[in-house]
């Protein structure tokens, strides 16, 4: 916008182009300062590190320093099980949405609206409202430090129903006529036309639901007890704040768990940002 | 119509009507699964946070005693509560409009015809994908008093009671200035050219242009942005409990802090009273964007 | 192979009425065109033979059964919609498969109908491309088609199970006029080579003229007319079908009949034209009379006259447009003839035997 394409105003465009790219490029790096640090702190040996100011550069290097956050506290157990946690919360959430999103789009029953409403109202009802109600009935089925305790609210989502909703019904009606025609039932629909039809979105719906499980963290602090349970996020916590004389092995926990977000983002930039901005920009 | 018209139309009307029936049944069954889930983990805590607030353990701890709604207000009026709600909106004030303006500039700056632009825009969005845990610990090596750089400039110095809020602000503005660039970056995109140009024909100079176009435009977004942020705001938790675990002297324990402090059987009922209480704060910030949706907002179309 | 019957039929939607009372036999193996403005529930009608859409009163036959209540799958019909409904993310080739995917049918060696194997559906798939010319791009997905080529995809997936009835919802009107052009014979040839039952709807006069055996014409919910297009033309029912169909459009007066010497006489103020004898109109009977553009020329004598207002160029014709008593009249004749002036005043006669006239109340043809 601005002022791209205007020339001729004071500065010939090589030079203007030039301070644009000196401007975007130290505000690059105000936002990357704090990752910067962090990867500075992890190479560092901490004292030498704090005994010289905490330079912009690391100093005495140590790159075993990430096996060593490795095999700290259980890293290895705690990014599967959280990768297991995730797996099972995306798929679940994927399943359902579909399956109430269908309903909701192409189906006539009674009290359609009703529900509906009812299920657009448990956006008012986040994890941090329900938190110690839920605590208590995981405690009462005994799912505390369990899988299916760790996974259980989060099997349904009214985002995931309405997002889904929204692309089935952007599907043409007469693509719906023409499969009627062509015989397909309701499931073939779903299966052959309505989900590979609105690809995009559930690529989209797919990676933020596994984003936000992997990055969980209220929940699964309240729904464990014990270490070995703790997801990596919060076992985060446990391995790097609770020493900060050994700092450099926690922030090197902390880029290692990590790792599988970053190669989500580099991969699926453009779905991610898309099941970000959904609801966000019209069109 | 006539009698003899009338024969050959009923079996079919029976079977349509058999076939609303399956329809709905089978509506039924697609929604039962998500519906049991909600209801289980969404509707039924509700529920459960009244009872529990209208109840307390009993003094052995095996049965509960009504203490009715006096319980709901005294707690509202405590001033634990209090002190958390109002910590929580400071963390708004802290956090939302810092993190909004920060990243709008970012997104006004990069949305342009540039040659490797794209690079800026993926670093410029990156910090919405670093997961809260992991942002905490990365400002804890920043603010922390003992091993951060910056532990002792005294504006948002974690020992303090007074700064300790602000530093512990850090983390969420430089997550939301991640996501209020991605969303801003994606409003602005969707503004037709055909208006910008039209606005530059018509002889608006680039600030007019913002300010009487552009902004305007994406107003539906910015307002969507600014109710996520408020509700994330209120429901931040893994900053304060990683960087100050509520310290110094409680003075980082936000609502949804004393919630989690309180989830332990004895001082559930306390809790929900609590838990209710954010209920109601988010119910009026959805409430207050649903209105101003409708009254202000110049809609893109 | 089988004709389609609508008897009674009603179709509204809430308040709204779409089909208001239609019998219409369509016969075995004809091509029948529903004709109509957009809005005036053709569309419905053909809908209502799919079974996208239940009547809300009467019956619709196909072959000898009543289909209302079963299903769009087991009425054994197919058809093209106006934006083609291709499945996007399914190549040519599964896009014509689909329909042959889900229901039993006659297998090529004959014997009782099955589910058909891969290989049979492959044989049957390779057939209907070939008859479309479509062999090429069984591989591509629609997206990678030109419009003209969907629509031969969306053509090819219909008549690929060899359907009882062929219907078909304005499948023209997304091509381009060139194109419009050719694949109207494509269509007659495809007719004639399938020998079954064509149902379509269109609001272009030129393709129903063009492609069908018999026209009916809907207005708001209404049938009508029924006949072949040449009798349409020719001899319209009422005022709407004698406005509707023609272009330019005719020319209509209204008048009051009156005897006269060696016949009646339509008069008009001061002008009076002859009507043709034994035309059942009674004295002082307020009709309209109409001329289409071709039967009205300028004359010396003519019973009506008018000033010149406009004269457009066509090449091989001209319109001349003349204001008569207030109303608009547009004259077709050979470029070759004389240019008028604009501004003056001519004379007009329209040819006697080519006059139609209606009753101004009902608004129906009289003879």
């Amino acid at each position: 916008m601005a002022s791209d394409g205007h020339p001729s105003r004071g500065l010939p465009r090589s030079i203007r182009n030039a301070g644009w790219y000196l401007l975007l490029s130290v505000l690059s790096v105000a936002v990357l300062y704090p990752v910067w640090m962090t990867i500075v702190r992890a190479l560092s040996e901490p004292f030498v590190y704090i005994n010289e100011g905490q330079p912009f550069l690391p100093v005495a290097i140590d790159w075993g320093v990430f096996n060593t956050a490795w095999a700290e506290g259980v890293m290895g157990r705690s990014m599967l099980l959280t990768l297991g946690v995730t797996a099972i919360i995306t798929i679940a959430q994927l399943v359902t949405s579909m399956l109430a999103a269908y309903a909701f789009a192409y189906l006539r029953f009674p009290f359609k609206t009703v529900l509906f409403v009812l299920l657009i109202a448990t956006l008012l009802l986040p994890i941090e409202v329900t938190l110690i109600a839920n605590i208590r009935t995981i405690r009462e089925l005994d799912w505390l430090n369990s899988i299916q305790g760790l996974s259980a609210p989060f099997l349904a989502s009214a985002f995931g129903i309405f997002l889904l909703r929204q692309g089935f019904m952007g599907v043409p009606s007469e693509l719906r006529d023409a499969a009627r025609l062509d015989g397909f039932g309701h499931i073939a629909f779903l299966r052959k036309v309505a989900l590979p039809v609105n690809r995009p979105i559930v690529g989209s719906f797919v990676l933020i639901t596994a984003l936000g499980a992997w990055n969980n963290y209220l929940w699964p602090r309240a729904a464990v007890t014990e270490q070995r349970w703790e997801t990596i996020q919060v076992a985060l916590r446990s391995i790097s704040v609770s020493r900060p004389e050994r700092f450099n092995v926690g922030v090197a926990a902390a880029i290692i768990a990590s790792v599988p977000i970053l190669v989500l983002l580099i991969v699926f930039q453009k779905q991610i940002i898309r099941g970000l901005t959904a609801g966000a920009v019209k069109g | 119509m006539s009698l003899s018209a009338s024969a050959p139309i009923q079996a079919p009307t029976r079977r349509r009507r058999s076939s609303r029936v399956r329809e709905a049944l089978l509506g039924y069954s697609l929604l039962a699964p998500a519906f049991i889930v909600l209801g289980v983990f969404g509707y039924y805590p509700l529920y459960r946070l009244v009872h529990f607030a209208l109840y307390r353990p009993n003094r052995f701890g095996n049965g509960e005693v009504y203490v009715g709604p006096s319980n709901i207000s005294s707690v509202l009026a405590d001033e634990e509560f209090l002190d958390g709600l109002w910590i929580s909106v400071k963390y708004l004030l802290y956090t939302v409009p810092t993190g909004l303006v920060i990243g709008m500039l970012l997104a006004l700056l990069s949305h342009r015809r540039l040659r490797g632009i794209k690079v800026f825009q993926a670093i410029f969005s990156s910090t919405v994908a670093t997961s809260v845990a992991v942002a905490s610990v990365v400002f804890f090596g920043l603010v922390n008093p003992k091993i951060g750089k910056f532990g002792d400039v005294s504006f948002i110095s974690l020992a303090k009671a007074d700064s300790a809020l602000r530093g512990v602000a850090l983390t969420s503005i430089w997550q939301n200035v991640g996501l209020t660039f991605v969303i801003v970056l994606a409003g602005l995109q969707a503004v037709p050219d055909a208006v910008i140009e039209a606005a530059r024909v018509d002889g608006f100079g680039p600030l007019r242009r913002l300010f009487r176009v552009t902004l305007p435009l994406i107003s539906p977004t910015l307002l969507f942005l600014i109710v996520i942020l408020m509700i994330f705001g209120f429901q931040s938790f893994a900053p304060m409990e990683i960087l100050t675990h509520g310290g110094p002297a409680g003075a980082t324990e936000t609502l949804v802090f004393k919630i989690f402090q309180r989830r332990a059987p004895g001082q559930i009922s306390e809790g929900s009273v609590m838990a209710l209480g954010l209920f109601g704060l988010t119910f009026v910030v959805t409430l207050l964007q649903l209105t101003i949706l409708n009254k202000r907002v110049h809609y893109g179309e | 192979m089988a004709g389609v019957e609508f008897k009674g039929v009603w179709k509204r939607f809430g308040d709204v009425v779409a089909v208001e009372d239609l019998t219409l036999e369509i016969i075995d193996r004809e091509f029948l065109v529903f004709l109509g403005p957009s809005g005036c529930g053709k569309s419905t009608a053909l809908r209502m033979i799919a079974g996208l859409e239940e009547p809300s009163e009467g019956t619709v036959s196909i072959g000898d059964e009543v289909v209302n209540g079963v299903d769009p799958r087991d009425r054994d019909v197919a058809m093209v919609f106006q934006s083609y409904a291709l499945y996007p993310h399914m190549t040519v080739y599964k896009n014509i498969e689909a329909p042959l995917l889900t229901r039993p049918m006659e297998p090529p060696d004959g014997g009782a109908p099955r589910k058909l194997t891969k290989e049979e559906r492959a044989v049957k798939v390779k057939e209907a491309a070939a008859i479309l010319g479509l062999e090429a791009y069984l591989d591509r997905k629609p997206g990678a088609l030109s419009g003209g080529q969907r629509q031969r995809v969306a053509l090819a997936r219909a008549i690929v199970r060899r359907p009882r009835v062929f219907l078909m919802d304005e499948p023209l009107s997304n091509l381009d006029a060139k194109l419009r052009t050719q694949t109207r014979l494509e269509l007659v040839e495809l007719w004639r080579r399938l020998g079954i039952t064509f149902v379509y709807v269109t609001h272009d006069q030129v393709e129903a003229m063009t492609m069908a055996s018999r026209v009916a014409i809907i207005a708001e919910g209404r049938l009508q007319q029924l006949g072949p297009p040449q009798d349409v033309y020719e001899r319209p029912a009422n005022l709407f079908v004698a406005r509707f169909i023609g272009s330019p459009p005719m020319n209509t007066f209204d008048a009051v009949a009156r005897p006269a010497a060696g016949g009646m006489v339509a008069q008009a103020g001061a002008a009076v034209v002859p009507l043709p004898a034994g035309l059942g109109v009674s004295p002082d009977q307020a009709v309209t009379v109409a001329v289409r553009p071709e039967h009205l020329h300028i004359t010396a004598d003519g019973p009506l006259d008018g000033i010149v207002r406009s004269v457009e160029l066509l090449g091989h014709e001209q319109h001349v447009i003349i204001e008569v008593s207030g109303e608009l009249m547009v004259i077709r004749q050979p470029s070759e003839e004389p240019d008028p002036v604009l501004g003056t005043t001519v004379r007009l006669s329209p040819e006697l035997g080519r006059l139609h006239v209606f009753d101004q109340a009902s608004g129906l043809r009289v003879e």
